[in-house]
């Protein structure tokens, strides 16, 4: 055809079209080919948490709790790479020895809500019946109050501090674990490889550990990785609020809440731990996005 | 490829052709690298005729069907050659310069009725928004035109199906409102991918039947994608085989399917069960009836209820020991439900069902304590088999679940029966994934023999395999038959294939059985007007009429 | 169409989950050891005269067993007595009743933002006419899921107010000091929305009826608008209903960034206080608006959808992972 106006090369052909997308595996494939880097650098990232929580003193040189006067309020600089706090404390070191502290609460709540939650889910999707209504009205009660809120509620009745803090998240996390697990229980349980094993003679107890789990945790792993992450910016969030581990204890929630006051002269303090909680959180991510890809093939 | 072949038809074209492709190659690309999956194929179809695209899965056909109408994925890219429509040359075409041939030069009736139409819109306003863009019609007549046309296409009661949602619809109903769509713009080259691969055979008739009728009206010509030879046979001008991306033979219906060339289309020629209903006479005859005075399964008034609608409505009937007994029926028979009371996955509400001297319980308990009497093989081996599972632990599995403790003995056992359903001992730390559909469906009959069960039910077990592979398992089955003394409940919706196979066959209608008894008299004098009508939709040699003969 | 049967059964299903909640809250809140009644009158850095502890013992009934106690809430709360705030005294309704409007304000504001930005970050990282760009939009919900609430608010008040100085942080002013609040609230709870409302998006344009659609001749732009967009945001309208808790949830968070005296205040004080009746009433409130919305959500469905008619029941949407994140 004479069309001028459409001489193309074949090779640009398909970037005439309007129609993108294509099929969501090969869009996936390219998002990870391009995100080799972001890859690296977000395990090379965790690696630094790692560090961070075991050896804190190799990454600093400063005690967080040790103000020097005569330094307050300085801007980050190659002697305190985070700058320094209203009472003179290396910002940076406050940080470090912070992550153990965010680190571990986030690692109970979401320890609480992993085992209370899959159990729950397990014993209503393999009892049914009564079990599973009342386990479903649980979740109903527990998803009708927002996380955020419930675990104030809980924060309330148990009183402030890190460990209660990080007690109520996992409890406001628990009806997230059961629902996933009950629904990916129940949709296993139905699928046809699991009739087939009851054809060949498989005993029901048997079908679950064998068939039913090891295909349903994959699901729950993943979440758990994604929860880990929701968990350390809930637990932020009531120290934020002033609700979880008390001052001059260096919490990354806390550190940000103090730097609150500062923030018109001396932003930093707010920016600086605020972007190491949303590094750490992405990084999370991005390592269970690789492992549940790896998962998958 | 080494093979040329003439791009024309046999008799010189008189007009030029409405669709000609000259040496298309296609390929997708997947993030850098480009997979070429059609390789220098030429073919031309003539105004008002039919050209049959016959391939299997991987052939390509479908792609070819795409790029003809402008529809490849983002994907998908011309990489040579060209494609010409009513003349004009469309491979560089931009989607502005496609606008003015769709609906009104080439229309496309698609695969899978079922997701083919907006789910949330009314069939009404979907073939009326198609009438608007390209006829006449204008808001005042478009709902009598859209009546008009649903009417045309055979929607019974289109006064009230303009209202429905898609859902509302069956498949044959919703394939018909497609071809609605499709011809609104009274094009002159309709492009139909697989139409009917998605709905019951005699469906499947009927619809083919209207296409025919359309062409002969409109004058259109057909772009007909198949994997099916039979009905390629039957509803084709011209044929062209098309094999892993390249074109294998082309010509004229009649020479192709009377005199085949390419050993590749003899291939398919022969492993085609409508085509070759005589090809396993004799091993059917060498192991019939060892044993015909005894009953393998009797199934006596057996009845299955889902809610008020009883699936199964006073079903009865014998198996023979050492047999293949055919339960063949058309979707919602009820046929599977059936196989699945048999091997005792579903509990039933009446009648009676004895598997040799042992009468089943109407509420089977969990696990299943005859496995190593009776097994199923289901319709789909990848949902079948556990996908975490290797070949060798899926196997070892009925074995450790029968007491057998001795890992060198499992191992024995495990290469045995891999050894009888002939595959290689390398796939065993493959998973079902790994594997081609049919050494898929070959594991799950090994994993189905392996306790050594003397009754097998097949539900469905080659339905989604190309005809080629369907052959080799149906090869396997006989062999198996012959050296382990089986009897086979084959069910089935494939009549070609049942005549081919079958000693006995049932057939059930709606959850009724409409009659029962051996292959060779149902199938030469069937006694219901509805067996008739199933045989009737049977493609192939014994009714050869072409649409636009 | 909905039927009756099917709207009264769902109608009693709510009725009960508020009901249930109501039992857990109580039961957190008063039958946990460590009664906050009791600990607010025992404080001893903020003594109550000895007559005011007298009353509130009395109407707390702290004497009686605690399930006569909880019979005695239940019976007041039908006579619409919300009790009383152990902090300052005050009956609960009146904080309350103080707070809602601010809050209701703010969270219907932050609900538009949430779907104006769902949808333009959808549509970016479906349709936008190139491929690094739609992955540009597709990494945006993923970041808005890693940021603290807190921090957003933070950097909307550094940047806006005190840099540009576009807003006060202080004064009330009018429906303008609405805006960065609403911003916050929206960023974190538009994210799960947005990434539900994605896959949405590429499976309907994945769908056979589009390439169908093609064949027709129908100009992409409305296969977009009339089809695509309706079929891809179906599961992301029951998202949407579930995201009303998460708005006044988060609202605790943007009203104190931004010295807002709305619901969000009122929560922030009480809990600082253990102050367990506010607490109780306001989760109370926000719990039974989750419900009631989710309620709507399920019989609007539908009308929505026409599949659901013929089975009514709505069809299981798998809720994003991180949707819990959303408020942090």
């Amino acid at each position: 055809m004479t069309d001028s106006t459409l001489v193309t090369s074949p090779a640009s052909a398909p970037f005439r079209r309007f129609a993108p997308g294509g099929p969501t595996r090969r869009a996936i494939a390219a998002f990870r080919g391009g995100g080799r880097v972001a890859d690296a650098a977000a395990v090379l990232f965790l690696a630094l948490l790692g560090v961070a929580i075991l050896w804190p003193g190799l990454l600093t040189a400063y005690d967080p709790l040790e103000a020097t006067p005569g330094t307050t309020l300085a801007g980050p600089s190659l002697a305190h790479p985070f700058g320094t706090d209203y009472l003179g404390r290396d910002l940076l070191s406050r940080v470090v020895f912070g992550t153990s502290r965010t680190i571990s609460a986030s690692l109970l709540a979401v320890t609480i809500g992993l085992g209370v939650g899959s159990l729950l889910g397990l014993l209503a999707a393999y009892f049914g019946k009564w079990v599973d209504v009342i386990v479903s009205r649980v979740i109903d009660v527990l998803l009708s109050i927002p996380g955020l809120l419930l675990s104030m509620v809980v924060v309330v009745a148990l009183g402030f501090g890190a460990t209660n803090a990080a007690i109520a998240v996992g409890i406001a996390s628990v009806a997230t674990f059961t629902r996933l697990m009950r629904s990916e229980v129940l949709t296993v349980t139905n699928l046809t490889f699991v009739e087939a094993a009851h054809h060949i003679g498989a005993k029901r107890f048997t079908v679950l550990f064998r068939h039913v789990l090891p295909n349903s945790y994959s699901a729950v792993l993943s979440m758990t990785a994604l929860q880990f992450g929701a968990s350390i910016l809930w637990i932020a969030a009531l120290s934020f609020l002033g609700y979880g581990a008390p001052p001059p204890q260096p919490e990354w929630g806390l550190l940000v809440a103090e730097g609150r006051e500062y923030i018109v002269s001396s932003p930093w303090l707010t920016l600086l731990p605020g972007l190491v909680i949303v590094l750490t959180v992405l990084s999370i991510s991005r390592i269970n996005s690789i492992f549940s890809s790896t998962r998958k093939d | 490829m080494t093979l040329t072949l003439p791009a024309t038809p046999t008799t010189p074209p008189t007009t030029a052709p409405i669709l000609e492709i000259t040496d298309l190659t296609i390929g997708y690309a997947s993030g850098r690298a480009a997979t070429t999956v059609v390789r220098d194929v030429s073919l031309s179809l003539q105004a008002g005729k039919t050209l049959a695209l016959v391939g299997q899965s991987g052939s390509g056909k479908s792609t070819i069907a795409l790029a003809a109408g402008g529809l490849l994925p983002a994907n998908g890219r011309i990489e040579s050659g060209t494609v010409r429509i009513d003349g004009q040359d469309v491979t560089e075409l931009s989607r502005r310069g496609w606008h003015g041939l769709r609906g009104t030069v080439v229309g496309f009736v698609p695969q899978d009725p079922l997701s083919s139409l907006d789910p949330l819109q009314r069939i009404g306003s979907q073939v009326g928004a198609a009438l608007l863009q390209h006829s006449s019609a204008t808001r005042r007549t478009v709902l009598e035109r859209t009546i008009a046309l649903l009417d045309r296409v055979g929607i019974r009661d289109p006064e009230r199906r303009v209202r429905s949602y898609p859902h509302e619809l069956s498949g044959g109903q919703l394939q018909r409102v497609l071809i609605a769509i499709a011809i609104a713009g009274e094009p002159k080259l309709l492009i139909a991918d697989e139409p009917t691969s998605a709905l019951d055979v005699t469906v499947q008739k009927t619809i083919l039947d209207l296409l025919g009728d359309l062409q002969r009206e409109l004058g259109l010509a057909l772009l007909f994608i198949t994997h099916d030879l039979a009905l390629a046979g039957e509803r084709s001008d011209t044929i062209a085989v098309l094999h892993q991306g390249e074109l294998v033979e082309s010509g004229a219906t009649a020479d192709i399917v009377e005199n085949p060339l390419d050993p590749y289309t003899r291939q398919l020629f022969s492993d085609a069960p409508a085509l070759s209903p005589d090809k396993y006479r004799d091993r059917r005859a060498a192991s019939v009836h060892p044993a015909p005075e005894l009953n393998a399964i009797t199934v006596s008034g057996l009845v299955k209820r889902f809610g008020s609608h009883a699936a199964v409505d006073g079903v009865s009937f014998t198996v023979a020991a050492g047999s293949t007994h055919a339960l063949v029926g058309e979707s919602g028979s009820g046929k599977t439900t059936i196989a699945r009371a048999i091997a005792g996955l579903t509990a039933f509400d009446s009648g009676e069902i004895r598997v040799g001297d042992r009468t089943l319980e109407r509420t089977p308990v969990h696990s299943n304590p005859h496995a190593q009497q009776l097994q199923l093989v289901y319709q789909n081996p990848l949902a079948a088999l556990d996908p975490r599972f290797s070949v060798r632990r899926a196997l070892e599995e009925p074995l450790i679940l029968a007491g057998q403790r001795s890992r060198a003995a499992r191992a024995e056992r495990v290469a045995e029966a891999l050894d009888q359903v002939a595959l290689p001992s390398s796939v065993l730390d493959r998973r079902p994934r790994e594997l081609s559909g049919g050494q898929r469906q070959r594991v799950a009959v090994a994993r189905a023999l392996i306790s050594h069960p003397g009754i097998l039910v097949l539900d469905e077990p080659t339905s989604a395999l190309d005809v080629t592979v369907q052959s080799r398992i149906i090869d396997l089955l006989f062999d198996l038959r012959e050296t382990h003394n089986l009897t086979y409940l084959f069910i089935s919706h494939d009549l070609s294939l049942v005549r081919q196979i079958a000693d006995e066959v049932s057939v059930l209608d709606s959850g009724t059985l409409v009659e029962s008894g051996p292959v060779s008299e149902i199938f030469s004098a069937p006694r219901s007007p509805y067996t008739r009508r199933l045989l009737d939709s049977i493609p192939g040699p014994s009714r050869v009429t072409t649409l636009s003969s | 169409m909905t039927s009756l049967p099917f709207v009264l059964r769902r109608l009693g299903h709510s009725l009960l989950v508020i009901a249930l909640t109501y039992v857990f809250v109580y039961a957190v809140l008063f039958f946990l050891p460590g009664d906050p009644v009791a600990s607010r009158i025992n404080n001893p850095q903020n003594p109550i005269p000895a007559d005011q502890a007298g009353a509130i013992l009395e109407y707390y009934n702290l004497d009686k067993a605690s399930i006569e106690q909880f019979w005695i809430s239940v019976t007041r709360l039908f006579s619409g007595d919300l009790g009383y705030s152990l902090a300052t005294g005050r009956p609960v309704a009146d904080l309350i009743q103080q707070g809602l409007g601010d809050t209701v304000a703010l969270a219907a504001v932050a609900l538009l933002f949430t779907i104006v930005l769902a949808l333009g970050v959808a549509l970016g990282a479906v349709f936008a006419p190139f491929a690094p760009l739609r992955k540009l939009f597709a990494v945006l919900p993923v970041l808005a899921l890693s940021t603290p609430g807190f921090l957003i608010g933070l950097l909307l008040l550094q940047v806006f107010a005190y840099q540009l100085g576009w807003f006060s942080s202080i004064r009330d002013e009018g429906v303008k000091s609405l805006l960065l609040p609403a911003i916050t609230l929206a960023v974190g709870v538009n994210a799960p929305i947005a990434q539900v409302l994605i896959q949405g998006l590429r499976k309907a344009y994945g769908e056979p009826f589009v390439t169908v659609l093609r064949a027709q001749g129908v100009p992409e732009y409305r296969i977009i608008t009339g089809h695509v967009i309706k079929n891809g945001s179906i599961p992301a309208v029951t998202l949407l209903g579930l995201t009303i808790g998460d708005l006044l949830a988060g609202s605790v968070i943007a009203e104190a960034i931004f010295s807002r005296a709305g619901l969000g205040f009122v929560t922030e004080q009480a809990v600082r206080a253990q102050d367990g009746p506010v607490v109780q009433a306001i989760v109370m409130i926000v719990a039974i608006v989750f419900t009631l919305v989710n309620l709507v959500t399920d019989l609007v469905y539908p009308l929505i959808d026409p599949r659901i008619r013929t089975a009514p029941k709505p069809v299981a949407v798998t809720v994003a992972p991180t949707q819990k994140a959303a408020v942090s």
